[in-house]
């Protein structure tokens, strides 16, 4: 029959209250994660939408900009106006030919080409008289002819109309057969208009940028589109269709998408049901004004939320699991309840039946117990009552039966005694054979402690007969391990509690000393006295020389299951001596993880596990089955390749590498990036012996640190070389800064127009007890590598506050010292409040001061660099841009900092004279930083016609030495001071 | 038996009791927004709209659930009309009440007043207000037009459709002589000729040497940067002397919808701004609508006001952007956001600060309303720095007050 007893009750209450508050949690989490990850993933998504928009808009900007500059250079002018002269002879004269060439020639090393499609030259009549392509459109009229319905010819008539830089429309070009977007601006001479110029911005370079997922997985996309009406059409092809450029409608009746809320000028982000492809979608977008487009960065749902579908999987079967096991328990307890009730029925059941004697065994002390214990109370009263009725009639039988029992008990007794004796002599006999046959080395000693027997084990473990030790103490062939306080407390032990076990080191008879697990016990007699002293023992020392082979076995890294640092060594010796043998190469690659740290720091030491795991996965992949790969430690890593014939087989593996470990690491829910920093040597020739070979790897690594991470390098021994003369240099400078070595020295700065001393660059100067002269080239990089450079500039700084100080009683005209400010100082620790405090207690504006910074500074976008900055612009420094040309010359960065100064450098002024390049960029960079209201200093003029060139060009401040050299601070004065008369 | 089963229900709503306590969201304090505008003095009938439209878009905000849980409290401070007390209430809003942002001034005496407060906090203020431009700064948030989103494409237009001979008059302060310093360029580049140009001091009532200037040249186009209420007495005695939209069209730059009704001829007046109330469209329908059912039927929307909600919408997309109150966060986070507005579209330009705009030409009908003559098929670009001079040149023009 079914019935629903305790034990099932118990089972079901168990497995709902296990399971239901899990299954809530379950539910929770998940559904938290989901948001987690959702708002994780559209911030990225709102990041790398920001980024796009900011390259496709920068890119129309800077072209916006060339376009302008292009329009007001002199060689453009000159341009316009002779092919004004010589397009009426035709394309193909040879004039027109020279002129058109010098023209590209000439901006083309101005203008990023890779961006322009084309360039024309158009006169004010709409004649297209020069383009670079030399298209269809070569040769037409812009206002009459094909092209008057033209995007080209709708920018350039806005341009002429309102003599400012138009950017058209992006449609189809009928010439170019392409989608284009045009830019065009006139190019006057004072009030008359010359002509326009115009720029066909390349297609390509804008679907470069679209067509670029990185960071975007598998399915992400970027959509961009422009308004078509009320609808959407494409601008640059997609990932997921293939459809065309300008052709692909989104129509808003069918469906309101992303893109539509773009093109509305809506800046967002958020989970989407559909996109165009009817898929589900996490996506990011905005609208970008300049040119009018929509952008919308996507990645696909499912994509994004793989990991929570996993961990939704593996919790159910989590949860069954526990179901189980709960079930398993609630059974348990049920049956640990039910046991003792069935008990007491089965009893009572006896009772029933008339066995008053049974009783209930109690178990526990709980409802159950008491229960039980109520129960035989109950039995021991109904047993006492029937008791006292059946004593009377025991009374009258006892005396017949004590009469009986009597006799019996006399020949009961013979009996007995016979029968203990026999039982003795078993017992004896087997005693013996035990003793005999024992594997276990037994001794015997009297209370004296003197053997008075051994076994045959004994004799077979140690090599000494019963006849040799008889008589001796057993002591007396210990190995001498021990010390005289272990015996001590091993005959405290065996005289108070009888035993002692331990491990004990003894001698045989060959010498050999051995281990073994000794277990000695006392016998005592009647009295309590011992008697004998009994000692068994095993020999251990199989036992433990296989738990050594185990712990040699702790070869390999616990975390990652690779080779050890141990393991390693061995391995590289064992391949260095195959190498050998095969007379073949072998190659050892160091690898170190950049920005490790920053992610266990930021994640934690679990997730810094977790990558470093996956690293090692990732590096096994990335090698054969017989390279070795190992972890030193850390984030160190080391690889042998052996049996590498060309070096290309080294790059191609550690390139391998590098790109492996550029993919994100998934970490929990959230991603770590990490890139790998790799040193290479050859066996044999960087190194001879395991040691060197992994110093000069580790070392090679640093090199590859250094130049910039993310990358390899090789050891060669002139790499060694050159890092020792670096440690000796860097004691140098340490001891110059010390013993005031250092010097500033200043070349003075004058103004173009007057050819006043306005301004003075610091510069500092090393006088080397032996070597002399020490050039800033020799030491400065090295002071930026190791730290040094704030010392250094800080050395600058007060320096030049002190000639500040003394100038402004030895000087008439006030001056500017400019100081140069090193990337590492306005990234480090600099005090800057304290150069302020300096400069208020010396009594100095902070005005007097002017920073020279990088390109590189500027570009830094660490909040760090940029606070530091702004707070020193903020402080009334003045801030100059050095070497400006030389990188990547950044307009909206000059705007945002508002810089005062420009350096060109020095290459584009020396050969300024001669080469007309170097004539183009200068005018160029003096144009663009005049709009931008920043003054320009070249340096290094070194002539007369230099100066001239510079002034032409409307230079504001030369430095060089057609005017002066550096020189130390007393000559400076002088040189003012003559300067000034 | 009975007293254990009340114990057990009484334990078992204390626990559902505990929980709810613990679930609730605590009650979020309100979060602090400055608003710096003029309640009192000659300034305050131009400001007191604004601070009334902002008071509605933090109404509207609070009424859909306020801002990442919080209720925006609005502490409102009064400029007196003068900028020095201005700068000195930003100071306090900052300091003392520790709003999280600025919303507020109109005349650029103010604003140049505010400037070095905000920048020394790290602060941030949306300014509403078309102004002349030669401004820029990380701190602060320009939402009105710039001479080239409004003067520049006004004057074109009005050398194409009205004539090309100007005179120019204007309240004598740096708005209306930079911005007639462009408008000379302009009219030069393209042919045109300027045949006066007259500077009155703020609030004057004398119009005798304008008439006078007006009567010699007879014909002529009026672009009119006067401000405030020297505009009432400009247009009475421009009716007072016979002087008829037909021969002397006038160019305001400074009066919007709320201003034209206000004036003796109300018709037939033209207007260069980004927002006009009688823009068509659904959406600007609703936020009229909306903006009179709180402050009455018979209120009128201008551009600055429009500017002031596009301000509020905009920082309160960039708080939820970054899930942050930190003005310096709102600082880098607002550049680069755009909106869809009853306006049309608003961008920020991330390098300048300055917002992207429609420029819309418009007539006066007699009810004050505009209609619209022309408009920008695209939003122009703010350049606070027209780029046909260079920012140094245009500096020394300031600061020298002369012609380059």
């Amino acid at each position: 029959m079914m019935r629903f007893g305790i034990s099932a009750r118990l089972l079901l209450a168990s497995a709902l209250v296990a399971i239901l508050p899990l299954l809530a949690l379950q539910q929770g989490l998940i559904r938290h994660f989901t948001s987690l990850m959702q708002q994780e993933t559209t911030d990225y998504l709102r990041v790398i939408a920001r980024h796009k928009m900011a390259q496709i808009d920068n890119l129309i900007e800077a072209q916006q900009q060339n376009t302008h500059l292009l329009a007001q250079m002199s060689a453009t002018k000159t341009a316009v106006l002779e092919m004004a002269r010589l397009y009426p002879k035709g394309i193909s004269h040879p004039e027109y030919r020279e002129a058109r060439r010098r023209y590209l020639d000439t901006i083309s090393t101005i203008g990023d080409f890779e961006t322009f499609y084309d360039i024309f030259l158009i006169s004010p009549t709409g004649e297209v008289m020069m383009t670079e392509k030399e298209e269809a459109d070569l040769g037409s009229n812009l206002f009459t002819g094909m092209l008057r319905n033209s995007a080209l010819s709708k920018a350039v008539s806005d341009a002429q109309n309102t003599l400012s830089t138009q950017l058209s429309e992006y449609v189809w070009y009928a010439p170019s057969n392409a989608p284009a977007a045009f830019l065009a601006a006139p190019v006057m001479e004072g009030n008359r208009l010359l002509g326009m110029l115009a720029i066909q911005i390349s297609s390509n370079s804008v679907n470069r940028l679209t067509l670029d997922y990185s960071g975007l997985g598998d399915t992400g996309e970027i959509e961009l589109v422009k308004r078509s009406g009320d609808d959407a059409v494409l601008v640059a092809p997609l990932r997921h269709s293939k459809e065309g450029v300008l052709q692909k409608q989104f129509l808003r009746s069918d469906r309101v998408l992303a893109l539509h809320r773009a093109l509305d000028g809506e800046t967002g982000a958020a989970i989407i049901r559909q996109d165009y492809r009817n898929k589900e979608i996490l996506a990011a977008w905005g609208y970008l004004p300049r040119a009018g487009w929509g952008v919308v960065v996507k990645i696909d749902a499912v994509e994004v939320f793989k990991p929570i579908e996993l961990m939704r999987q593996w919790s159910w079967g989590l949860l069954l699991a526990l179901l189980v096991l709960s079930s398993v328990i609630g059974l348990l307890i049920g049956r640990s309840i039910i046991r003792p009730v069935n008990e007491l029925t089965r009893i009572a059941g006896k009772m029933a039946g008339g066995s008053l004697d049974k009783r209930v065994d109690v178990m526990g002390n709980d409802e159950i117990g008491d229960l039980a214990t109520a129960f035989n109370t109950m039995a021991n009263n109904l047993e006492g009552t029937q008791n006292t009725l059946i004593a009377e009639r025991r009374g009258l039988e006892e005396a017949v039966r004590q009469r009986t029992a009597e006799i019996e008990s006399i020949n009961v007794h013979l009996v007995q005694e016979i029968a203990e004796h026999k039982t003795a002599r078993a017992e004896l006999l087997l005693a013996e054979t035990v003793y005999q046959s024992s594997a276990q080395g037994i001794v015997v000693a009297d209370q004296n402690n003197h053997i008075l027997s051994v076994n045959p084990a004994f004799s077979f473990i140690t090599g000494f007969s019963a006849e040799e030790v008889i008589g001796l103490k057993p002591g007396f062939n210990s190995a001498g391990y021990h010390d005289a306080d272990f015996y001590k407390e091993m005959w405290r032990a065996i005289q108070e509690d009888g035993l002692w076990a331990g491990e004990i080191w003894d001698r045989r008879k060959n010498g050999e000393s051995f281990s073994q697990w000794l277990t000695i016990s006392v016998v005592r007699d009647e009295a309590g006295e011992i008697s004998r002293f009994i000692g068994v023992f095993t020999d251990n020392t199989e036992q433990k020389q296989a738990q050594e082979k185990i712990s040699f076995h702790a070869n390999y890294d616990e975390l990652t299951k690779l080779p050890n640092r141990r393991l390693f060594q061995d391995r590289l010796q064992l391949e260095i001596k195959k190498s050998n043998r095969a007379d073949a190469q072998l190659a050892l690659l160091f690898i170190d993880l950049d920005n490790f740290k920053e992610v266990n720091d930021s994640l934690g030491h679990e997730q810094g596990d977790q990558l470093l795991r996956e690293t090692a996965q990732r590096l096994r992949d990335c090698v054969r089955e017989t390279d070795t790969v190992a972890r030193l430690g850390g984030d160190e890593f080391t690889i042998i390749l052996p049996g590498v014939k060309t070096s290309g087989e080294v790059e191609n593996i550690a390139q391998k590498i590098i790109q492996s470990l550029t993919f994100p690491f998934t970490l929990g829910e959230h991603f770590g990036y990490v890139s790998a920093s790799i040193g290479i040597t050859i066996y044999p020739q960087d190194g001879d012996s395991s040691m060197t070979l992994l110093k000069n790897a580790d070392q090679a690594m640093y090199e590859a640190k250094h130049l910039g991470k993310n990358r390899f390098s090789y050891f060669t021994s002139a790499m060694q070389q050159a890092s020792v003369q670096r440690l000796q240099l860097t004691n140098e400078m340490r001891e110059a800064l010390q013993n005031g070595q250092f010097e500033m020295y200043f070349q003075p700065i004058h103004d173009a127009a007057s050819g006043k001393v306005t301004k003075a660059e610091a510069l500092i100067r090393w006088h080397h007890p032996e070597r002399g002269f020490v050039s800033p080239a020799a030491f400065i990089p090295l002071a930026e590598e190791v730290g040094l450079i704030s010392e250094i500039g800080e050395f600058a700084f007060t320096s030049s506050v002190r000639r500040l100080q003394e100038w402004a009683t030895q000087l008439s005209v006030p001056m500017n010292i400019s100081v140069n400010l090193s990337p590492r100082q306005i990234s480090g620790k600099t005090d800057f409040e304290a150069w302020i405090e300096t400069l208020r207690k010396a009594g100095i504006s902070t005005e007097s001061i002017t920073l020279e910074i990088t390109e590189g500074s500027l570009l830094d976008e660490s909040l760090e660099v940029q606070r530091n900055l702004r707070r020193l612009r903020d402080a009334g420094f003045g801030i100059a841009i050095d070497d400006f040309g030389t990188g990547y010359s950044s307009l909206s960065y000059l705007k945002k900092l508002d810089v005062d100064f420009l350096k060109v450098d020095q290459s584009f002024v020396r050969d300024l004279v001669t080469d007309t390049n170097d004539r183009a960029m200068v005018e160029a960079i003096i144009v663009m930083a005049h709009k931008l209201g920043i003054k320009v200093i070249a340096e290094g003029c070194e002539t007369a016609e230099v100066l001239e060139v510079l002034m032409q060009a409307g230079c504001d401040l030369v430095q060089g030495y057609y005017y002066a050299k550096p020189m130390p601070a007393h000559d400076f004065v002088r040189y003012v001071k003559n300067n000034t008369i | 038996m009975k007293s254990a089963k009340i114990i057990a229900l009484i334990f078992f709503a204390l626990c559902i009791a505990a929980a709810g306590l613990y679930f609730q969201q605590p009650t979020a304090k309100p979060i602090k927004v400055g608003v710096l505008h003029s309640l009192t003095g000659t300034m305050a009938s131009s400001e007191l709209p604004l601070v009334d439209m902002l008071q509605f878009a933090f109404e509207e905000i609070n009424a859909a659930g306020g801002l990442l849980g919080r209720k925006i409290q609005p502490i409102v401070a009064d400029c007196q009309s003068d900028a020095a007390i201005c700068a000195q209430q930003a100071e306090r809003l900052i300091t003392q009440e520790q709003v999280s942002v600025l919303f507020g001034c109109w005349t650029s005496a103010c604003r140049k007043a505010v400037k070095p407060v905000v920048e020394k906090h790290h602060h941030l203020l949306f300014y509403p207000l078309q102004y002349e431009g030669m401004e820029q700064s990380h701190n602060i948030v320009y939402i009105g037009a710039t001479p080239t989103q409004q003067i520049i494409p006004a004057v074109y237009w009005a050398m194409e459709n009205l004539g090309k001979d100007f005179y120019l008059i204007g309240s004598d302060y740096v708005f209306p002589r930079t911005a007639n310093l462009i408008t000379n360029d302009l009219i030069a580049s393209q042919g045109g000729k300027v045949l006066g140009e007259r500077y009155l001091p703020l609030g004057s009532a004398d119009m005798s040497a304008v008439i006078a200037d007006l009567k010699k040249i007879k014909k002529a186009v009026v672009l009119n940067t006067i401000n405030g209420d020297s505009n009432l007495h400009f247009f009475k005695a421009l009716r007072e002397a016979g002087i008829s939209a037909q021969d002397m069209p006038v160019f305001s730059f400074s009066i919007a919808e709320a201003g034209f009704v206000q004036l003796p001829v109300v018709e037939n007046q033209y207007s260069s701004w980004s927002y006009f109330q009688s823009l068509p469209g659904e959406a600007n329908a609703r936020f009229v609508k909306a903006f009179r059912q709180r402050f009455g039927a018979e209120r009128v929307i201008g551009d600055p006001m429009e500017s002031s909600y596009v301000a509020v919408k905009l920082w309160q997309q960039s708080v939820l952007e970054s899930r942050s109150f930190a003005p310096e966060v709102i600082a880098s986070v607002v550049l680069n956001q755009s909106l869809p507005t009853p306006g049309g579209i608003v961008a920020i330009d991330s390098a300048s600060g300055h917002a992207w705009r429609v420029a819309r030409i418009g007539r006066t009908r007699s009810d004050g309303q505009i209609d619209i003559l022309w408009e920008s098929n695209q939003l122009l670009a703010p350049n606070p720095f027209p780029l046909y001079r260079t920012r140094e040149s245009w500096e020394r023009m300031l600061n020298n007050g002369r012609r380059p």
